[in-house]
């Protein structure tokens, strides 16, 4: 979950696992089980990936940024297509989409762990799949390349 | 606002995401270190922990409410590989993209298996320190290299193995980082 909300960013989510497991471990004594533990886990490890979206942008780590040159023939597959378009999401979308579509959090649940009304949760997830789909309607960038 | 459901093919799409990844041992033993520094937890890292440790970056990685699959204890640790790429068959630029290509399919699948943690091509152009030295010559050096990771030194031969580099007269040398 963590490499998905960083965008597949594979060091800044290391980053965020790392200060989730911080926190939590200072937090543990706290936790008064009338929770999930693996939603409380969840709550810290969204916060800790907000701040450090905050105090970094995110460069996107794909295989179609790796330095081995772009590739003129593209074999498509739905779910490298799939995580490519999530990682490309805006932030706030992204995050509903994962929780919803990728963990299977409620509404509820994601209005909770995110700090935002259950009505805001099911609009950002309606504009957050609109975006994804148009996403993966677009020939990928080595496609237009190769066409051209 | 209208609903916007996602058809069948999408969830079906969805569903084949891999939901749990393994963490790399480094993971491990940074969080552990920084636990450590902390005062979270003992500087001498008890026998249990480990487990545990993994369970958690688990569950940090992949579980979602109600998907909660208890694994701890089953993660295999990981070590990083560099795979070092040299020589090649010489390519027309036409080849070479077909060549570049089939590389990134490859370090695409990598990738998605959660083995990949770099790849870089090395430009030819060297410059060595050090008694004596002298610049290998034009080729003779690294064309590139892949930092994976792997839970044993078989599968990181396996990958080496599966390498395009192979295929046009180029070797593969892979070496565990300490």
């Amino acid at each position: 979950m963590a490499w998905r909300l960083m965008a597949g960013h594979t060091a800044d989510a290391e980053d965020v696992v790392q200060e989730t497991w911080q926190r939590a471990a200072t937090r543990l004594r706290g936790f008064e089980w009338n929770a999930a533990l693996a939603t409380w886990l969840t709550s810290i490890l969204i916060n800790c990936t907000r701040e450090r979206r905050r105090a970094r942008p995110l460069v996107r780590a794909d295989p179609a940024h790796l330095s081995l040159a772009p590739a003129p023939i593209r074999q498509p597959d739905p779910v490298i297509d799939l995580e490519r378009a999530i990682a490309a999401l805006p932030a706030g979308y992204r995050d509903v989409l994962i929780l919803h579509d990728v963990e299977g959090y409620t509404h509820d649940e994601i209005a909770a762990l995110l700090g935002i009304a259950t009505g805001t949760s099911k609009s950002q997830l309606f504009h957050a799949r609109r975006a994804m789909r148009a996403k993966l309607t677009l020939p990928a960038p080595e496609d237009i390349n190769h066409a051209g | 606002m209208q609903d916007e459901p996602l058809t069948p093919h999408e969830q079906a799409d969805f569903d084949r995401l891999p939901r749990e990844m393994t963490p790399p041992a480094a993971l491990e033993d940074r969080v552990v270190a920084a636990l450590a520094r902390t005062g979270s937890i003992r500087s001498h890292r008890p026998a249990w922990l480990l487990p545990v440790a993994a369970g958690f970056l688990l569950l940090m990685a992949g579980f979602g409410a109600g998907r909660l699959v208890p694994t701890i204890g089953s993660v295999p640790p990981t070590e990083r590989y560099l795979l070092l790429l040299y020589g090649a068959d010489a390519a027309s630029a036409s080849e070479e993209q077909v060549r570049v290509a089939e590389y990134r399919a490859w370090a695409s699948v990598q990738q998605q298996a959660g083995r990949l943690l770099v790849a870089e091509k090395l430009s030819d152009e060297a410059r060595v320190f050090g008694p004596g030295a002298s610049a290998p010559a034009s080729g003779r050096g690294p064309a590139g290299f892949f930092l994976i990771r792997a839970s044993t030194p078989e599968e990181a031969a396996a990958v080496a193995a599966s390498c395009p580099h192979l295929s046009y007269g180029g070797t593969v040398v892979v070496r565990r980082v300490d």
